[in-house]
């Protein structure tokens, strides 16, 4: 049996993961309690997986990502998603130069680093989709040739959530393009006063640009070398796999709630945000833990819920809750 | 020698012919037509016809079926006469043939003294305003055939009587054709014992226009009612029967279950969960397989039998919870600061060897064991612990209520004691008074 020096490991983390600290350092400059939500965002940026932050408006989405592109040097853009809204206008255009007589591509916002997809929900499904191709492969096709996009390439999209008057939902394939969906909630009374007492300031406070993209960029490696043993790739599977057959787990209640399951991209992406959350915790292998506290924002999203559940008021993450507490852990 | 053989054998005949000769004489007295259970029926009732006859011990007989009879009759090919003795098939006679073989020896009718057509006596006559009809498939139905039962059996002779069901459902005077019974002969054939033919009246059913009242809607008692017999409460009294053996079963695997047996009454053994836990570690112990360079199975093995033992003992889903998850549960379980300590640590080894490759120190392997079964065994001494004061606070709860019964009861009969010194007191002043 191969054997992983522990320490040598976790030192290795120790050391890589040193600016985790440092990037929630400043992001606590800026947001005001929501440490999950930083957290998440975190995971999202060292798994190399795209962002959906869902809340009601006001509780500092938006804030939070440009907080984050902020902190590091990168190139980020910004598209605020509007009804009119079309694909050109995110993707790029061919434009006639008179100058030269000739077509030129232009290119658009999703060129860059970070891409905040600003309340997304707000555009139909035709220009949502113009991203699919961007967050899947990370390149973009105008007319006949395809660009590559910058690496990293992260989209951090935000949404306001789908009862409320114009919006649009996102289309399954989209959604299961996100890593992670991300619910912010209200925060509490403390944390709130905190907010005012910062607004009222002279001058609200910046966060420092304090990382490269390089930076990212070997942290990610890193995350790739966190061990994930058989067991947990079982246990992750398990979980997945109740999803769309719950009977065969004697959640046999659950088979008329859900319409379909998580899909794979399920499963990878709960090990590469399992994988994620070790770094985060300094720990060079990840542990059951690590696959519960990632759970619901990689599931919620991808599991399809029946008219009944929805009759029922029957949430996603109930549905998650019982398998996670049906699911044997290793 | 020949010679005595011979004697011996015409002896032997002499005696036999004679025996059947008694029997036959006998029966000559004995023997009855055919006989009907009523004469005269309603139409669709149902009467029984018996023929009595007696035949040898091992002759074979055959009786012809009624329905058989009553078709021939309905041809009309043959008359009456047609099932005699020289008209019996001779398929029917064949097979007789057949049945008997060639050993039995046989009697005719004639000799037996069996009864023929004219020797048959006389039954009743159709009177002079009725028209007699043949009976004839249609008109008599058969409900039974004939079958053959034995009335007794005396010196070599059977006495047997034949039983068929006729019934008709067209009122008439019909002259029903009498039973064919074939018996073997020692010729290899059949003589045919013969009855008289009988007469049945079948009646429609009189109207009683006189006292026929129409059914009236919506009036009570007003429909008639058929007579109700056993055979339409059968299926009540199955599906009550069925009803109270599944309650039975119910009530009985309930019981039995509360007393800890099987539905048969056998008691079932549970091993405690404590010596399932313990054993199970001794097993991992003596298989020696961190000393093979298996820890990870047994470190494993550790684990799960401690988790199946929490979940059972402490009553919360350990299985399906993490290492830290656990050690939080079992937080508030007034666990022994140093077996908690040991048994956290040893869940910290564990989760290194499952999930981190982690190679322990043969100490940590050494001293796993040992944390698990002192955890079990504090668990068990808690749960004993626990047992004994339940038991305790229930006795004392049961004292304190007897002490306040007693005590209620004492109060009580002061009382009363109080109540008969007044009026005893009460009394005695009237008397003084009154004196």
């Amino acid at each position: 049996m191969e054997s992983v020096n522990i320490k040598e490991l976790n030192d290795r983390i120790q050391k890589e993961s040193a600016f985790v600290d440092i990037i929630t350092m400043e992001m606590n400059k800026v947001i005001v309690g929501q440490k999950h939500l930083i957290e998440d965002l975190m995971i999202g940026l060292l798994a190399d997986g795209h962002l959906l932050l869902e809340g009601m408006p006001g509780l500092a989405k938006t804030l939070a990502i440009s907080t984050l592109a902020d902190i590091i040097d990168a190139k980020f853009n910004r598209i605020q998603f509007t009804p009119d809204l079309l694909p050109a206008d995110i993707v790029g255009t061919m434009i006639y130069s008179q100058k030269s007589e000739q077509f030129q591509v232009k290119q658009g916002p999703v060129f860059a680093n970070f891409l905040l997809a600003d309340e997304i929900n707000r555009s139909p499904a035709k220009v949502q989709s113009a991203l699919l191709e961007a967050m899947q492969e990370r390149e973009v096709t105008i007319g006949d040739h395809t660009y590559k996009l910058p690496d990293p390439f992260l989209v951090m999209a935000t949404q306001n959530p789908i009862e409320q008057e114009g919006t649009y939902p996102l289309p399954e394939a989209q959604m299961d393009r996100f890593m992670l969906k991300v619910i912010v909630n209200y925060p509490k009374k403390d944390e709130e006063k905190m907010i005012i007492r910062m607004h009222n300031a002279q001058q609200f406070p910046k966060a420092s640009t304090v990382l490269k993209p390089e930076d990212i960029i070997r942290a990610r490696s890193v995350v790739k070398d966190v061990y994930m043993d058989e067991k947990i790739e079982k246990y992750i599977v398990d979980i997945v796999y109740a999803t769309r057959t719950p009977q065969e787990y004697g959640l046999g209640k659950l088979k008329n709630l859900i319409q379909y399951g998580a899909s794979p991209r399920a499963s990878i992406s709960l090990a590469k945000a399992a994988k994620a959350y070790a770094f985060i915790k300094r720990r060079g292998y990840v542990i059951p833990e690590d696959v519960r506290a990632v759970c619901y924002e990689v599931m919620r999203h991808r599991i399809g819920l029946t008219y009944e559940a929805e009759a029922e008021n029957v949430t996603p993450e109930n549905i998650i809750t019982d398998v996670v507490n049906v699911v044997e852990v290793p | 020698m020949i010679r005595f053989k011979n004697i011996f054998l015409i002896t032997g005949c002499v005696v036999a012919l004679a025996a059947c000769g008694r029997a036959n004489k006998s029966e000559k007295k004995e023997m009855k037509n055919p006989t009907l259970s009523r004469d005269s029926i309603l139409v669709g009732d149902q009467v029984v016809m018996s023929a009595n006859f007696s035949v040898p011990d091992n002759i074979p007989i055959q009786v012809i079926p009624y329905a058989q009879i009553l078709a021939s009759k309905s041809a009309g090919a043959q008359g009456e006469e047609e099932m005699s003795q020289d008209s019996a098939s001779g398929m029917q006679k064949a097979n007789l043939q057949q049945v008997a073989g060639s050993v039995q020896p046989v009697q005719t009718p004639q000799s037996t003294g069996l009864p023929d057509s004219t020797s048959a006596a006389m039954v009743a006559m159709p009177g002079p305003s009725q028209v007699v009809q043949p009976a004839q498939a249609g008109t008599v139905e058969v409900v039974h055939d004939f079958v053959v039962d034995t009335l007794s059996f005396k010196d070599g002779v059977r006495k047997l009587r034949a039983k068929a069901i006729i019934t008709s459902f067209d009122s008439g005077y019909y002259k029903l054709p009498a039973p064919v019974i074939l018996i073997a002969n020692k010729r290899g054939g059949a003589d045919t014992i013969k009855f008289e033919d009988r007469f049945l009246t079948v009646n429609a059913m009189q109207v009683d226009t006189s006292s026929f009242k129409p059914y009236q809607l919506g009036v009570k008692d007003s429909q008639m009612k058929y007579p109700i017999s056993f055979s339409d409460f059968i299926p009540w009294i199955l599906l009550l029967l069925l009803l109270g053996a599944i309650a039975y079963c119910i009530t009985r695997y309930f019981k039995l279950k509360a007393q800890n047996k099987d539905f048969f009454g056998r008691s079932k053994i549970k091993v405690p969960d404590h010596v399932v836990a313990l054993k199970k570690l001794e097993k991992l112990r003596d298989e020696k397989l961190w000393q093979s360079g298996k820890e990870k199975q047994y470190f494993t093995g550790i684990t799960d039998t401690l988790r199946e033992y929490i979940q059972k003992r402490y009553k919360f889903g350990a299985m399906e919870k993490t290492s830290s998850e656990i050690m939080e549960s079992l937080k508030d379980k007034q666990i022994e600061e140093k077996t908690y300590a040991n048994l956290e640590d040893m869940f910290k080894v564990a989760d290194f060897v499952k999930f981190a490759k982690y190679s322990p120190l043969p100490d940590e392997n050494e001293n796993a064991i040992p944390a698990a079964v002192n955890f079990v065994n504090f668990a068990y001494m808690q749960e004993l612990k626990e047992q004994e004061e339940r038991a305790a606070a229930a006795a004392k709860k049961q004292a304190d209520k007897t002490a306040k019964t007693a005590a209620g009861q004492a109060a009580q009969n002061a009382d009363n004691k109080k109540n008969t010194q007044k009026t005893e007191e009460t009394v005695g002043n009237k008397k003084e008074e009154e004196k």
